[in-house]
């Protein structure tokens, strides 16, 4: 292919994929949706297509074969009653116990792997005032 | 007439507060990708699209991929540019089977909101239903 032929191809690609994206922010997926299958064919290794086609396909959904997790109605509880006292921080929540506060949401989870190692813990961000 | 759906799991809802911005009406909990904590996120059946908030973006360690194209996203808090990326998220059961789906999400830094499970690339292929009675929210697959 000439170089002005491959400059007037990326170009054609440039302006399809503009298309679906103009298509997802109208809010018409299911257009974006045929149009991205009909460009796959013909742009097999163009990678935008390809990440629009893969986000835009219908997701799966699978059962997952594991116990039941124990309530979280001790977490809710707690979060409902002082979530509040923590504006602007994340908040790690086990049990009914805070595990820790912070504005980094990096040092709250550190801190719950220091106190619970593989076991999860609730995060809530609770927005502050000024938000 | 009696009308009667059936679902592998249940997990609960709860509304709180944030000062400043608005009640999380349905709150509920997930786990994005591989994480290992359950976040609280906004359940929107009006969201559009599933929205990561930053920290949790910074967890799973993505960052705007030079192949996701920049995707514009209005909402309550203004429009926002960012991308569409698939990460599944897992609602764990509190009785019954957890179930993880393959979702889309709008990944923006600037995002200043509640993570969102919204509609499209999620919701929309799930079978679900909440019962305020008990303050549930019943899942399954399609």
């Amino acid at each position: 292919m000439s170089k002005v032929a491959a400059k007037s191809e990326t170009a054609k690609l440039a302006i399809q994929v503009s298309d679906v994206i103009a298509l997802i922010e109208a809010g018409r997926v299911d257009e974006a949706r045929v149009l991205v299958n009909q460009l796959l064919p013909n742009n097999p290794d163009s990678p935008s297509i390809r990440h629009l086609q893969r986000v835009l396909e219908l997701p799966s959904v699978t059962t997952i074969d594991a116990a039941p997790r124990t309530s979280f109605t001790r977490e809710r509880t707690w979060l409902k009653a002082h979530a509040h006292e923590h504006p602007g921080c994340w908040i790690a929540v086990v049990d009914g116990c805070l595990i820790a506060a912070s504005p980094s949401r990096t040092a709250v989870v550190q801190a719950v792997r220091e106190a619970l190692g593989n076991r999860g813990a609730v995060l809530f961000y609770q927005a502050g005032d000024s938000v | 007439m009696t009308l009667a759906q059936t679902y592998v799991g249940r997990s609960s809802y709860f509304s709180i507060f944030e000062p400043g911005q608005a009640v999380i009406l349905v709150a509920v909990l997930c786990r994005a990708g591989d994480l290992i904590d359950q976040d609280v996120a906004l359940l929107d059946t009006a969201a559009e699209w599933c929205v990561m908030t930053p920290g949790v973006a910074a967890d799973l360690g993505i960052s705007d991929s030079k192949h996701s194209p920049r995707i514009r996203l209005a909402s309550r808090f203004g429009t926002f540019a960012g991308s569409h990326e698939r990460i599944s998220v897992e609602f764990t059961a509190e009785e019954g089977q957890s179930v993880s789906v393959d979702a889309t999400w709008f990944v923006c830094n600037e995002w200043p909101g509640p993570l969102v499970i919204g509609w499209r690339g999620c919701l929309e292929r799930m079978r679900f239903a909440l019962d305020p009675g008990t303050e549930s929210l019943y899942f399954a697959p399609p």
